[in-house]
């Protein structure tokens, strides 16, 4: 019988800071913060903003923290537009080297937006729906 | 690919160095400019060495700069990002014009090296564009303030912003550090801090110029004021001055328009002018006084609903006591009439039938 073996921790070369946070009218957040203290416990800095952020007052923590990422979770259907304004004013105001991750719930489908293409490269979709409902059971 | 491995890729996508080399950045710093202002603290902080150069120009600049620094400790749980908040709050509407920036530092793990820097959760006040917030971690998890803090406020009085507030992560002795990066210093603290025997060891309290007891809601928030102004009194031999004068104030920070704080405030503001050559010309009255918890609903009207329905219940139960004996009462009292009216005729037609049968 094949054995899984646990997946170790990534190490970080340099020192990774990342801003998490759930989005706008949003309170789901159960998945970031399982998420965030995966990420802590792998070593990097988190700056948390809790829930119900703003594009704009994500954009302007990943400003002012300089974090190379951004981890967002989303719950309530406008992840579409509300990806899209903050990869748009990352963009505009210089800071287009941030990383933007996403997840969410069952409304969740980047692949259906029409702004996917443009975000393709950036987004990496992490499937936090199933963490979500894990920590619900 | 499972948790880990999701954050793995995420962990790796980010994995890219940053302040490694700066440009242009140092030429544009400027308290506008937050885009530089944050590569230069990320510079100092991942790059010391190689930014070398640079940082001594930043020091001597900042060396001539008379930027108040207010600096905050205290222990964890306090409030102190919510007092910071309420602090920001007052000062953004008290001086229009004004700029400000806050550096908070929290402690780095020891065991991974990671940090949760969770500041911001609390501080609303930082949506204004007047504010810049920068969150550090300690990145070694046995001091309070973060090695490379003196290059960051050093980077931000450059950038001459009016006000800089530097909070620290309280683990305890180390604490009175911040007394070397501060003008002014403002300890937070709770009523529940034990015995006032525990008092004499906080180093604070020698160094503060200000103290807060916040939560001041809390039971036996009157005995802690008295103890530690107590303290305060001994540790800086103030034998003759008043109770009131003494610089120690209870705050509810989580309360809207709260005396307390509004005091608290004004001392920090004349205290700063006092102690730097900044004249602030603070505006704005605030109603001072000390905190006490306004409640919606007053402790002893707090089960006043279920007392409601407590006597509701219990008047229920005795009606239906009542009404039941009322009933039975009743039954009886018909049954009675019953036999007396009819009971004669009835018992005659009884005995006919019976002489039928026998």
């Amino acid at each position: 019988m094949e054995t899984i073996l646990p997946i170790t921790a990534y190490q970080p070369k340099h020192h990774i800071r990342i801003v998490t946070a759930a989005s706008l009218f949003d309170g789901h957040d159960a998945a970031i913060n399982i998420m965030r203290r995966i990420m802590q416990r792998s070593g990097a800095e988190i700056i948390h903003l809790g829930h119900n952020r703003s594009a704009k007052e994500i954009v302007d923590t990943a400003i002012q923290e300089d974090a190379q990422g951004i981890a967002l979770t989303s719950y309530q259907g406008g992840h579409n537009e509300y990806f899209k304004y903050i990869f748009d004013m990352l963009k505009e105001r210089g800071a287009g080297h941030v990383k933007i991750f996403g997840g969410g719930g069952v409304l969740f489908s980047l692949k259906k937006s029409r702004h996917c293409r443009i975000m393709a490269s950036p987004v990496s979709t992490l499937l936090m729906t199933v963490v979500t409902w894990d920590s619900r059971a | 690919m499972g948790l880990q491995g999701m954050i793995n890729d995420v962990l790796q996508q980010c994995d890219f160095p940053l302040g490694e080399h700066v440009n242009g950045e140092l030429k544009k710093i400027s308290k506008k400019d937050h885009l530089s202002i944050s590569r230069l603290i990320t510079a100092v902080e991942n790059y010391p060495d190689e930014n070398q150069h640079w940082i001594a120009q930043i020091t001597s600049k900042a060396k001539d700069s008379k930027v108040p620094v207010l600096g905050i400790t205290g222990t964890g749980g306090a409030g102190k990002s919510s007092m910071i908040d309420e602090i920001i709050r007052r000062y953004l509407l008290d001086f229009p014009d004004k700029d400000l920036a806050v550096v908070s530092v929290d402690p780095s793990k020891r065991k991974t090296g990671g940090a949760l820097l969770g500041d911001r959760i609390r501080m609303n006040a930082l949506i204004s564009p007047r504010v810049y917030m920068r969150s550090l971690a300690t990145r070694q998890s046995n001091l309070a303030l973060s090695k490379h803090i003196k290059q960051a406020v050093d980077i931000l009085k450059a950038a001459e912003f009016d006000m800089i507030i530097l909070e620290t992560s309280g683990i305890g002795q180390s604490d009175t550090e911040i007394v070397d990066h501060a003008d002014m210093s403002l300890y937070i603290m709770t009523p529940e801090f034990g015995a006032a025997s525990q008092l004499e060891k906080i180093d604070m309290l020698d160094f503060a110029d200000v103290i807060a007891i916040n939560k001041f809601d809390k039971r036996g928030a009157q005995d802690a004021l008295r103890d530690v102004r107590k303290q305060y009194k001994r540790n800086h031999e103030l034998w003759d001055v008043k109770d009131e004068d003494i610089p120690v104030f209870g705050t509810i920070a989580s309360q809207f328009n709260d005396p307390g704080t509004n005091a608290l405030y004004k001392k920090i503001i004349q205290i700063l002018e006092a102690k730097t050559s900044i004249t602030f010309h603070s505006t704005v009255q605030f109603k001072t006084g000390e905190s006490e918890k306004i409640y919606i609903i007053p402790p002893h009207r707090v089960r006043y609903l279920s007392e409601i329905a407590d006597n509701n219940r219990k008047y229920d139960a005795w009606a239906k006591e009542e009404a039941e004996k009322a009933a039975l009462l009743y039954a009886l009292k018909e049954s009675k009439a019953h036999f007396e009216e009819k009971g004669i005729a009835e018992k005659s037609r009884i005995n006919s039938t019976r002489s039928l049968i026998g």
